[in-house]
């Protein structure tokens, strides 16, 4: 300990204490605005989807991250912050929108398979009406990738997808093939839907196509956008979902927060009752606690949910134990005799193994759960980890050096400061 | 443990006379047994620090009462909160949500009081199978459970529906499940913890011994037990936040048992116990002195999570419920189950000669 620090112990406390409250207040309102909320607690869209190939094979990794890489790209044209994508084993994929409350429309762009055909129709004369027929002539990863685009086409000032194929030639066949035919035609499909069904008025050489028939210009782009983020190779068949609504996530972040500024109120009167002076080193080295794992939630950022509030709970609770067991050990101490310096020595000595076996097997387990959890469990795995971690930092070794300066002051380096009556037996 | 703690322990047995009337305390009470050998171990000042007899209040409270004396009590009263539970289990099983089943289910929140004809009535085309209500007067949420999966028209349906009933323009929480994925949320937790269990057991048997390890984790499944048949009789619908309720009751009791057993393992350390008396009056001992710590821990947490249970709204509240039950049975459980347990092993190893020493 520097000498300036042992002449002038509560002021150097005291400065500290100052310093941290001028800190926290100046920046946890920034700070707890940062932290990004889950949608449990925000409200949004959450859906899990298993995929399937389409025509059969099997799910592989690389299957999986193109599919992810996919739906990133639609969720990006949504104009969506923050979404959160996660692979889950064997065969699932997790989409988080937070925030998101339109889950129709998200649903829909997440899951068409933006699949383009170009099949024959022909003309039924029974019905008068034009049917496409089993015949795929030409599909969606026939197009250049990236040509899609939008137009207005300025004769007719209808909405239009200008598209170019990977080979001319290809289209070229084609057109010579049903150029002028009107009961045989190229129709234009997407996702099962049939768009247009032109009649070719031309043979095409370079391989630049129009499509049309589409409602306004908002259509032709999301299906421009669509095309170019590619064709899932893929279907997405929707397992689970779960829609927040923004009123009730919001009100239970709000329960949630009255119900914790009251448990801290009460802890915070308890400890300083039961534990004078070492309860207050233990509400500030708690406030401490509670800052740091903020700054690091805001930091990392780990998405708040539900479970990650739990966590939150469980480490507090752990926290105020580092600091009972503590407490409890020098007052053990005190009451055998020991001079107060020796018993804050010895009582922190002897209670920081039980402290550091009780954190190291929490934090073992959270390990486990964070390996072989999914989703959740995995959350709070991750919450508990960083809090005990952060522990040990405040609510052992802050605690600790500050109980230790403390005594050094002749102004409060008194048992009845510690909980213990100066009336009780004294071993010597 | 330092030198300098050491050191300060040897100096104290000047008064290790006073320890023994706290030891002998057991022994006085049980008249029938033939009078007990002399202590071979040297009393420790340690006894004496957690607890001088003749200090008052709580604390002298505390040092008066035999913790292993009544052990039989505690399997029988942990049984049958087993037992009890079990049939609840088995009885009326798990009030389980569309997390863990699957179906369709939304919740609403409308504001005003309605009843459950008026619900059915409204949803004619949609019959809900079931129809709830949470929190009341302006609070009120309802919940309308479906066992199939609604498809998104007639998630439309109902919330047209409603919100032309009862006003404004509501936003359900809407959740869909497929059975698959319920059971297989359930299924990993379940296999993750128990994993879990399997590294906790391997480090408490290489940091303590084996025969901790097993207790230990014998009464923090006790404690998991007890609080399911709770959850069962209660019949609170279950969803995902119950799961992390357990895992964080499964946490609370890791870290209470841990710290108990740590110091049953300092005291064995300091006193060697040769024989069964010893054992008892080194677990008696140990339990005395966490004793204090364990009830301001637990009291201090059990009011947060009171406070979550009172003030923490629906979405919390079978989170809450949970973790104020496994709270409670988790302090009892460390220190009328684990230690116990661990007790009785030892006395059963000790009997078969089976401990090589006492510092086995």
């Amino acid at each position: 300990m520097p000498p300036f620090l042992r002449r002038h112990p509560l002021a150097t406390v005291l400065a500290a204490v100052l310093l941290f409250v001028v800190l926290a207040v100046g920046t946890l309102p920034g700070i707890l605005k940062g932290i990004p909320l889950g949608l449990d607690l925000r409200g949004g869209f959450e859906v899990l989807y298993r995929v399937e190939p389409i025509g059969g094979g099997s799910v592989t990794r690389e299957l999986l991250a193109q599919t992810q890489a996919v739906l990133e790209r639609r969720i990006n044209a949504l104009g969506v912050s923050e979404p959160d994508l996660s692979v889950e084993n064997p065969d699932r994929i997790r989409v988080k929108l937070a925030g998101v409350t339109d889950e129709k429309e998200a649903r829909q762009i997440l899951a068409a398979q933006a699949e383009l055909t170009f099949r024959e129709v022909v003309y039924d004369p029974q019905t008068g009406r034009l049917v496409p027929t089993d015949k795929v002539l030409l599909t969606g990863a026939d197009l250049k990738e990236g040509s899609a685009r939008p137009e207005i086409n300025p004769q007719t000032g209808e909405a239009e997808v200008a598209v170019a194929f990977k080979d001319p030639q290809k289209f070229e066949a084609l057109t010579r093939e049903y150029y002028g035919l009107l009961d045989r035609r190229i129709g234009i499909f997407f996702d099962n839907e049939m768009l247009s069904a032109p009649v070719v008025r031309a043979v095409i050489t370079n391989g630049q196509a129009v499509i049309t028939g589409f409602k306004d210009l908002r259509e032709a782009k999301n299906i421009a956008n669509l095309l170019n983020a590619g064709a899932l190779p893929v279907k997405l068949v929707e397992i689970s979902s779960n829609v927040v609504s923004p009123t009730l996530g919001q009100a239970a972040l709000r329960h949630g927060i009255e119900a914790g500024a009251l448990a801290a109120a009460f802890i915070a009167i308890f400890l300083t009752v039961l534990y004078r002076l070492p309860g207050l080193v233990a509400v500030f080295s708690l406030s401490v606690y509670l800052y740091l794992m903020f700054v690091v939630l805001w930091g990392v950022p780990v998405t708040l949910t539900l479970p990650g509030i739990a966590a939150f709970i469980l480490g507090m609770g752990m926290a105020v134990d580092a600091n009972i067991l503590t407490d409890e050990r020098i007052k053990e101490e005190l009451r055998a005799g020991r001079p107060l310096r020796v018993a804050v020595r010895l009582g922190s000595q002897k209670s920081l193994r039980s402290i550091l076996d009780a954190h190291v097997t929490t934090i073992l387990a959270a390990l486990v759960l964070f390996f072989l959890g999914t989703g959740s469990v995995r959350g709070f795995a991750l919450v508990l980890i960083t809090s005990n971690v952060v522990n040990l930092l405040t609510n052992v070794a802050l605690s600790r050096f500050l109980l230790h300066l403390l005594v050094e002051s002749p102004l409060l380096g008194k048992p009845h400061l510690f909980g213990v009556r100066e009336a009780e037996p004294h071993v010597a | 443990m330092s030198r300098k703690g050491k050191g300060w322990e040897g100096r104290r047995d000047l008064a290790g006379g006073r320890s023994e009337d706290r030891g002998d305390s057991y022994r006085l009470k049980r008249q029938g047994d033939p009078p007990p050998p002399r202590r071979e171990s040297p009393p420790l000042a340690e006894e004496m620090g957690g607890a001088a007899s003749s200090a008052g209040g709580f604390r002298g409270l505390v040092d008066r009462i035999d913790f292993v004396r009544f052990r039989r009590v505690y399997y029988l009263v942990t049984l049958a909160f087993l037992v009890f539970g079990g049939i609840a289990l088995a009885w009326r099983g798990l009030n389980l949500g569309v997390d863990f089943t699957s179906g369709t289910r939304i919740e609403v929140k409308v504001g005003k009081e309605f009843t459950d004809e008026e619900v059915y009535g409204l949803l004619k085309d949609v019959p809900p199978s079931l129809v709830e209500r949470v929190g009341v007067g302006e609070g009120t949420s309802l919940v309308l459970r479906y066992k199939r999966v609604l498809s998104q028209e007639e998630v439309d349906r109902v919330r047209d529906l409603l919100s032309r009933h009862f006003g404004g323009d509501l936003t359900p929480t809407v959740s869909t499940v497929d059975p698959l994925v319920g059971r297989e949320l359930a299924r990993n937790a379940v296999y993750s913890t128990l994993l879990a269990a399997l590294g906790i057991v391997v480090y408490m048997t290489l940091r303590f011994e084996y025969r901790m390890a097993l207790a230990g984790i014998v009464s923090i499944f006790s404690v998991v037990g007890i609080v399911i048949g709770f959850i069962a009789l209660l019949q609170v619908e279950v969803d995902v936040t119950f799961i992390t309720a357990i895992l964080t009751i499964v946490g609370y009791a890791i870290s209470d048992t841990v710290i108990v057993f740590d110091r049953i393992r300092e005291n064995r350390r300091l006193r060697e116990p040769r024989d069964a008396e010893g054992y008892l009056s080194l677990v008696n001992t140990s339990i005395r002195q966490v004793f204090v710590r364990s009830v301001n821990t637990v009291l201090t947490v059990l009011f947060a999570s009171l406070a979550l249970l009172v003030l923490g709204g629906p979405g919390l509240y079978t989170f809450a419920l949970t973790l104020t039950l496994g709270l409670f049975f988790g302090a009892y459980a460390s220190l009328a189950t684990a230690s116990q347990l661990w007790l009785e092993w030892t006395l059963w190893d000790l009997r078969r000669g089976r401990l090589r020493t006492a510092r086995a």
